[in-house]
């Protein structure tokens, strides 16, 4: 096989699994919580400057630079990630399952665009639209098999994510947790007369969507370097993503992920790389013209 | 005993839906609500469950102040609320369901595993189905259903909401006869109804209910007397 069509279907493989880590947290949290989350993608940005921050030497604590490496500076990210969404359910999500409010779910929308907003331009003012490259982690060109050579850090960020989407599904549909959210998302009263405090499940969704967003914007920070609108194209393919896989559905969202990696690569391939955020949206027309609920979806699925 | 004194509740500020609501609810009997459209049964159901904070009374289950307690609290009381909605996990199977009622003691594997082949004998027909999606079960099938993954908690107390709203008289009829087999295994039952027959059929003590406030209540016998009268009067004919 010729090894430059391989490459670009690595390529598209390791793009699938970055999508489908910032796709699996969109699709939880509008599964739980019924919010479509707009400022997912900011989740992501902040995962890449958290990075920095973390790893760079360009931010001192007490005087000490903080320079960590970048294999620890990851886990720390998304660990901060995870506690700002913590936050955003706790202070601005609450109210719209909680309180008695007139339309909540546009209240949702309105809030998280506008987070989305105020978090880029907040990056924009703090930091400046200066590219910002974290460190790598796997560092230089590494030799797959024959002629093929691929950068270290998408082959890490590639097997991180396939790492993180598998211990993702464990947690769905191995943990009592998991099952919970599960249940939460098909029916809320239903979930709660058996005694599972849906709040919880709505904070654990958020936590997860941190950690799995912040992740993915980490891993591709030393790639693709970190900028405040760097989550917006990510963020519209991860909805693509999860409206192709069927809403809610998290096996969707992982194959319709890998099938879009692999169609922007080939496509970029065949027909032209000047078109390549364009073959998502051909995908998705083509997929809903023949199944409206998406590849896995149901009527009324969710999760 | 379960038991909700001089309830206020309501949705907004300026309505309330109960105005002044007692209910008492004794031990291994089936007390029966019923009222009109309107009349706040189902108000006063979720108050009970805590899926509503009263404005004012209290709501006491032996010497438990349960009042504004949250509602995910209250199957680790022994407490099993059946809302008038479905509220089955469509896409999961019948056995995943009925396990998930194990919540409250999701740890304690031999327990999880002695309920549910105790809740399987209670409701052999659910063992037939345990493989089938739960969304793909009938009306009635989902109805007993929910009513045998409450069973999983071994609950003390039976609130059931509406349970054969919509579903076929004959399968109502099997809602009813189960309701009937928990009460004589020993389990308190807290039964709203429109069907008033049944309710008064099956109830030991019936409550009637108009506008938010108690109208009358009395046992079975006193009812079934005047059962006809007080129809008229509902339907002011």
């Amino acid at each position: 096989m010729d090894y430059y069509v391989l490459s670009q279907i690595v390529n598209g493989l390791i793009f699938g699994f970055i999508y489908a880590l910032i796709a699996l947290g969109l699709t939880v949290v509008f599964s739980i919580m019924r919010v479509v989350n707009f400022s997912h993608g900011e989740f992501y940005m902040l995962g890449g400057y958290a990075l920095y921050a973390l790893t760079a030497g360009v931010v001192t604590v007490f005087g000490i630079p903080l320079s960590i490496p970048t294999i620890l500076g990851l886990p720390l990210a998304m660990v901060g990630v995870a506690v700002f969404g913590m936050l955003v359910e706790r202070g601005l999500l609450r109210p719209v399952y909680t309180a008695r409010m007139d339309r909540p779910e546009e209240y949702a929308i309105i809030l998280t665009f506008g987070l989305s907003l105020f978090l880029q331009y907040g990056a924009l003012t703090a930091v400046g639209p200066y590219e910002m490259t974290p460190g790598a982690f796997w560092e230089g060109s590494k030799h797959v098999i024959g002629d093929l050579y691929l950068a270290g850090d998408r082959l890490f960020a590639a097997g991180i994510s396939a790492v993180l989407i598998g211990a993702t599904l464990y947690f769905i549909y191995g943990t009592w947790t998991g099952r919970a959210l599960m249940a939460t998302a098909q029916n809320r009263v239903g979930s709660t007369i058996v005694g599972i405090n849906t709040v919880r499940m709505n904070i654990t969704a958020m936590v997860l969507a941190g950690l799995l967003a912040g992740g993915a914007g980490a891993l591709l920070a030393p790639v693709f370097l970190v900028y405040p609108d760097v989550g917006q194209i990510p963020v519209i393919k991860a909805f693509v993503i999860i409206v192709l896989g069927g809403m809610g559905s998290i096996p969707g969202a992982v194959v319709a992920a890998l099938i879009l990696g692999l169609v922007e690569s080939l496509g970029s391939v065949y027909v032209s790389v000047a078109y390549r955020d364009v073959f998502a949206f051909l995908v998705l027309i083509g997929v809903l013209l023949f199944r409206p609920h998406g590849l896995f979806g149901q009527q009324e699925r969710r999760a | 005993m379960l038991s909700a004194q001089n309830i206020v509740a309501g949705y907004v500020d300026e309505i309330n839906i109960l105005q002044n609501v007692s209910v008492d609810v004794h031990k291994q009997q089936i007390t029966s609500v019923i009222g009109p459209n309107g009349s706040g049964k189902s108000t006063l159901m979720r108050v009970i469950c805590g899926f509503l904070k009263p404005k004012s009374g209290q709501v006491m289950w032996d010497d438990k102040d349960l009042t504004g307690r949250p509602s995910h609290t209250m199957a680790g009381l022994g407490i099993c609320y059946l809302p008038q909605e479905r509220t089955v996990y469509p896409h999961l199977t019948v056995e995943q369901n009925i396990h998930l009622g194990s919540w409250t003691f999701r740890r304690d594997k031999a327990r999880i595993r002695d309920e549910l082949a105790r809740v399987y004998d209670l409701f052999p027909l659910m063992r037939e189905r345990r493989k089938s999606k739960a969304g793909d079960l009938s009306g009635g099938m989902q109805k007993i259903l929910e009513v045998a993954r409450g069973m999983m908690i071994r609950p003390e107390i039976l609130i059931c909401d509406e349970p054969t709203v919509g579903l076929a008289p004959i399968i109502a009829k099997e809602v009813y006869d189960t309701i009937e087999r928990l009460k004589a295994d020993g389990l308190t039952i807290l039964l709203v109804d429109q069907n008033v027959r049944e309710a008064i059929r099956i109830g030991d003590y019936v409550y009637v209910l108009e506008v938010g406030q108690n109208k009358v209540n009395g046992t079975r016998s006193e009812f079934e007397t005047n059962l006809h009268d007080m129809i008229k009067d509902w339907l002011q004919i």
